[in-house]
């Protein structure tokens, strides 16, 4: 069992998901929030049939904005995307054992999946 | 022994072997003393190692040893500077005073609290490298001052005050000087006499001595006396009473011996530790140096990269330990007041990351340090889309 430090290291440097300059971004569905602090984070999917199976990201923030980011996308792949709704935040807060007055992060990540779900019901 | 190279020397230093060997000495039985108790022997051993850790520290500003009142750190000796000057005067008699917003939260804080208590307080800003100019000095000790307070070296950027400019207008016009000299003593002269100085703030844990030990300077002739923060003592000449810390005091004294010593060496070293940073880091596209690189101490550099987030390239260099600024900020989301008070903007801020250089740094750690930061920021980049 990983502690929660290695899983933020973890998290933080594995660059699979990131999307790269050669990826088409046009047959993804995007979605995007910020925050006053200059973070921000994109989130690009693949769908086929309302099943994800493609994700990748874009992010800029602190370390636990970039290994939650990571994390989560690591682990929507198959999934629904409708099913990204009612996914359990508080599962990753635990995983990498997120201070408490970095607990916003959270949201702005939750933003940015709610916007990708509304982009995607939109078409 | 964490596995990281130290690139904090700011924030504190590592105690030097001979302060350590100095402060052991000074744990045993022989000086286990109240320097305080003078009816025996054990007391006044004590207190004549007090009083020549007291002399090593005047000697090293040009104060007489009278002049040097021991207390627990700098911030300490800020607030005592500041406090004291203003809670001496009768009630009812407000003071004017002035000082600027690159300072540190352990005098500013100060100031807004003698502000909510009527007393006159003013801040000028820093120009865009980050240090006081003579001009807008000028103007507001046109004001009528009664106290003028700076700091020598900034803890952030480096940047220095031209303490010896500032300290003559100030005495021109009878204006209490305090500086902080925090990060500054001990690694750039400071002479008090010719500087026209008033109060002066010294911290320990700065220059390779232990933490928890500071003093202040108070020039006897144009100061006198404070009244103190405290009461229940009549220690250091009832300014600052308690039971004086005598192995941490001989621990300060060591520290500024060395200091003496090392001085131009030091600085010589740490002005190379600059030049093959800036070197080093040349390539490092979009990298901003905060501040001039000719008017501040060399040991200290604030790098910007306005495109990347601050926290989180730190946790990507780890081979090596730097800050994102002022230890006394880092646990908190507030963009720095230094950096503001510049003109920096949000993302520059955000961006922003101090490396502070020190006696025991190699300039292999150096080559280690840019190497670290360059993986870094390609890391950082790549995540976000590339540049």
């Amino acid at each position: 069992m990983n502690s929660s430090i290695e899983i933020l290291k973890e998290a933080f440097f594995d660059t699979d998901h990131v999307l790269i300059a050669t990826d088409e971004t046009d047959q993804y569905t995007a979605g995007f929030s910020d925050n006053a602090q200059n973070m921000w984070v994109k989130f690009y999917l693949i769908t086929s049939n309302s099943k994800i199976i493609d994700a990748k990201y874009e992010v800029k923030g602190c370390q636990y904005l970039v290994a939650l980011t990571s994390l989560f996308t690591n682990s929507i792949i198959n999934q629904d995307i409708f099913c990204l709704a009612d996914f359990d935040y508080q599962s990753l807060v635990s995983l990498i054992d997120l201070p408490k007055n970095r607990q916003d992060r959270l949201f702005l990540l939750e933003d940015a999946v709610k916007d990708c779900i509304n982009h995607f019901e939109r078409g | 022994m964490k596995n990281k190279i130290y690139f904090d020397y700011a924030s504190t230093t590592p105690i030097a072997k001979e302060v350590k060997e100095d402060i052991g000495a000074a744990l045993e039985d022989d000086l286990l003393g109240n320097a305080s108790s003078l009816d025996h022997e054990f007391g006044v051993d004590a207190s004549q190692a007090i009083e020549l850790a007291r002399q090593d520290i005047a000697e090293l500003i040009n104060a007489e040893t009278a002049e040097i009142i021991w207390t627990s750190g700098a911030t300490e000796s800020n607030n005592l500077a500041l406090y004291g000057v203003c809670n001496f005067k009768p009630q009812g008699h407000p003071l004017s005073i002035a000082s600027s917003y690159a300072e540190h939260k352990s005098v500013i804080e100060p100031l807004m609290e003698l502000k909510r208590k009527g007393h006159r307080v003013e801040f000028i800003e820093p120009n865009k490298d980050g240090y006081l100019d003579p001009a807008s000095i000028a103007k507001i000790l046109d004001r009528g001052l009664d106290l003028f307070s700076c700091m020598h070296v900034n803890n952030e950027i480096g940047s220095v005050n031209d303490i010896a400019l500032i300290g003559s207008m100030c005495r021109e016009k009878n204006i209490i000087f305090h500086v902080d000299a925090a990060q500054s003593i001990g690694k750039l002269p400071v002479d008090v006499e010719q500087n026209n100085i008033d109060l002066m703030s010294l911290s320990a844990h700065k220059i390779y001595g232990p933490k928890g030990i500071g003093a202040l300077f108070i020039n006897q002739r144009t100061v006198g006396r404070l009244q103190p923060l405290m009461s229940g003592g009549g220690q250091e000449r009832a300014m600052r009473p308690g039971t004086l810390a005598t192995h941490q005091i001989i621990g300060m004294a060591a520290a500024y011996r060395l200091a003496k010593a090392n001085m131009e060496n030091d600085l010589i070293h740490l002005t190379k530790c600059r030049d093959l940073f800036l070197q080093l880091t040349g390539d490092i596209e979009g990298l901003m140096i905060n501040g001039d690189t000719h008017n501040t101490f060399p040991g200290i550099m604030s790098i910007s990269l306005p495109d990347l987030h601050a926290e989180s390239l730190l946790f990507a260099m780890d081979k090596v330990a730097i800050s994102k600024g002022s230890a006394c900020s880092s646990e908190s989301d507030e963009p720095s007041h230094v950096l503001k008070s510049m003109g920096l903007g949000r993302e520059e801020i955000e961006g922003t990351v101090r490396v502070s250089f020190g006696r025991n740094t190699r300039f292999k750690d150096i080559e280690v340090l840019t190497q670290s930061l360059k993986k870094a920021v390609d890391h950082l980049r790549l995540l976000k889309g590339g540049i």
